[in-house]
């Protein structure tokens, strides 16, 4: 991938990847730096990266970025308490993303990373497989696990509304 | 391992079964011997083997145990995300339509499915795009134009450099000769015959302008010059210096420094009725498409040539001031109009180029090249030292001539 293409993925994939992290992780400037560190990986691997795989290989390393982040605040007992502090439920509610963005913060981690990069990116099941380093069986029943936990939580919320 | 009460059952099985040796067998009966109590059970085992199955037994719906592939109460969640995710195939989607036609039930659990597709926030962007992007070192779409333009800019720095050190008098200064007005002809003489001449500028004035016909009008008391035996010093032409040329307006760039002298001193002097038959052969050897640098080089260059300097020619008998008096005549008309472009017009094949100008001619195509025509440079070297005569710089409809001979 030359200097040019690398720019250009700046362009096309930052804010995806953002996108990504921060609804994983809550936490803008934690996301900011996982970005920053997945693309100053990818640029140190420039010349080992093909343009076509470019995009897979910020995901990946953004991912895992976030899992060691993750991994780590866990440790230190932060993480869990923004998260729950910062994104604990709310009974006011405005329309059905507000319910689907509740219900995907109570997803498990790993459900939450794969179903956003299904919607989100629109990645195969083989693609999220490589992404998130699980078979492709594996992606396929935490997709279905999510699919049916999100339709479980927005129909309890559907039914108290 | 012995018999004992607590494993007699598997022995009582295994004599049963016919599967007991011999010498176990004989254990066996010693131990029923020692455990009157335990003979009855060991007898009850043959009454307990069961009759052999019916074959006419069979399970009356074993279809429906077989997998059929089509959806039901208990597979309908697994169908109807399996139809959000486009997992299905036509054949599985009309089955899918087909039970939910026959179970409505389910409708809700469909439409509850397709609210789950997450959609990105595109409002959210990443705050620091531009730290991200790292510099392009070399050419790219984008700056290629002005990379090429900053290439351009340090060859043809380094080109001068180049021409400065092959051309160390070059001057730069330039003069104006208007129609109206007249010039001293030293103006547009190489700057060494100057000094020499000058020598003779007391004693040897002529006042008498040169005509443009191309014939020098040359007092009698001037004609009779030394003798080319002389010194140099003494051979210089008198009628050089302060000569008052007829011009056009005449632009006059510097003028190159030649050793013309040196050349001119080893000719022999002329009698007036000699000029007079060399003046004519003299004028067709001037080429009036030709630039006067590179003409008055090949001139030279020809009066030393071994032919032209046969005595049958009279050229060897030509008088140095006389011819260059001639010389400086067409000059004066030529100068006025010998620009870089008709420099770059007028130069052909060069057959050898110095180092510093082979240089400077790949430095111009190279230039050419990587702009991709956006930028033109070309060149013209001086045919008969390879020096460089003249460069056209162009980007677009912009265009630079510069000559770098006079």
């Amino acid at each position: 991938m030359s200097p040019e293409q690398y720019n250009e993925c700046v362009e096309l994939h930052a804010d995806g990847v953002y996108r990504f992290v921060l609804h994983n992780i809550r936490d803008s400037e934690q996301a900011r730096d996982i970005v920053q560190d997945s693309f100053e990986k990818m640029w140190i691997n420039v010349s080992n990266i093909s343009h076509e795989k470019s995009k897979s290989y910020l995901f990946t390393t953004a991912y895992h970025t976030m899992l060691d982040k993750i991994r780590r605040g866990k440790k230190q007992g932060s993480w869990d308490e923004v998260a729950q502090s910062q994104y604990s439920h709310s009974k006011q509610y405005s329309g059905l993303k507000e319910i689907l963005r509740e219900a995907l913060d109570r997803l498990p981690e790993i459900q939450r990373s794969v179903i956003m990069l299904r919607d989100y990116e629109g990645y195969s099941y083989e693609e999220i497989g490589e992404i998130t380093r699980l078979n492709e069986s594996q992606v396929k029943v935490y997709i279905y696990r999510a699919r049916l936990a999100l339709k479980e939580y927005i129909g309890k919320i559907e039914n108290v509304i | 391992m012995n018999i004992n009460t607590s494993n007699y059952e598997s022995w009582f099985l295994d004599y049963h079964e016919g599967t007991l040796s011999a010498e176990n067998s004989a254990e066996l009966f010693l131990f029923l011997e020692q455990h009157p109590e335990l003979k009855e059970e060991f007898e009850s085992f043959e009454m307990m083997m069961l009759p052999a199955a019916d074959p006419t037994d069979l399970f009356p719906d074993k279809i429906s145990l077989k997998k059929n592939n089509l959806p039901d109460a208990t597979t309908i969640q697994d169908w109807l995300i399996a139809e959000m995710e486009g997992d299905l195939n036509l054949q599985q989607r009309a089955a899918l339509l087909s039970f939910l036609e026959a179970s409505p039930e389910y409708q809700k659990d469909r439409a509850l499915y397709a609210k789950t597709k997450i959609e990105a926030n595109a409002s959210i962007q990443f705050p620091n795009k531009s730290k991200l992007r790292k510099p392009v070192i070399g050419a790219s779409v984008e700056n290629r134009w002005y990379y090429a333009v900053a290439a351009s800019l340090i060859l043809l720095i380094g080109a001068w450099f180049v021409i400065n050190s092959m051309h160390p008098k070059v001057s730069t200064e330039t003069a104006e000769i208007t129609k109206d007005s007249t010039t001293q002809i030293d103006s547009i003489l190489p700057e060494s015959f100057a000094p020499v001449a000058e020598k003779q500028i007391a004693n040897q004035v002529d006042p008498t302008p040169v005509l443009p016909n191309n014939k020098s009008v040359v007092p009698a008391s001037e004609k009779q010059y030394p003798s080319t035996t002389q010194k140099l010093a003494n051979q210089v032409s008198p009628v050089v210096k302060n000569q008052i040329l007829p011009t056009e307006k005449i632009k006059s760039a510097p003028v190159n420094h030649l050793p013309l002298e040196n050349k001119l001193a080893l000719q022999n002097t002329a009698t007036p009725q000699q000029l007079d038959l060399i003046v004519p052969r003299i004028t067709p050897m001037l080429d009036e498409s030709e630039p006067f640098v590179f003409a008055e080089r090949r001139l030279i260059h020809s009066i030393n040539d071994p032919i032209v300097t046969k005595p049958e020619n009279n050229l060897a008998n030509m008088q140095p001031a006389t011819l260059m008096n001639e010389l400086k005549e067409k000059a004066a008309n030529k100068v006025n109009h010998t620009t870089g472009e008709d420099l770059l017009a007028a130069n052909g094949e060069t057959p050898k180029l110095p180092a510093g100008s082979r240089l400077i001619k790949f430095a111009a195509w190279t230039i050419t090249k990587v702009s991709d025509d956006r930028i033109k440079v070309k060149t013209a070297f001086d045919p008969n030292d390879g020096k460089l005569a003249a460069y056209e710089f162009a980007i677009g409809k912009s265009k630079w001539t510069r000559s770098t001979a006079f």
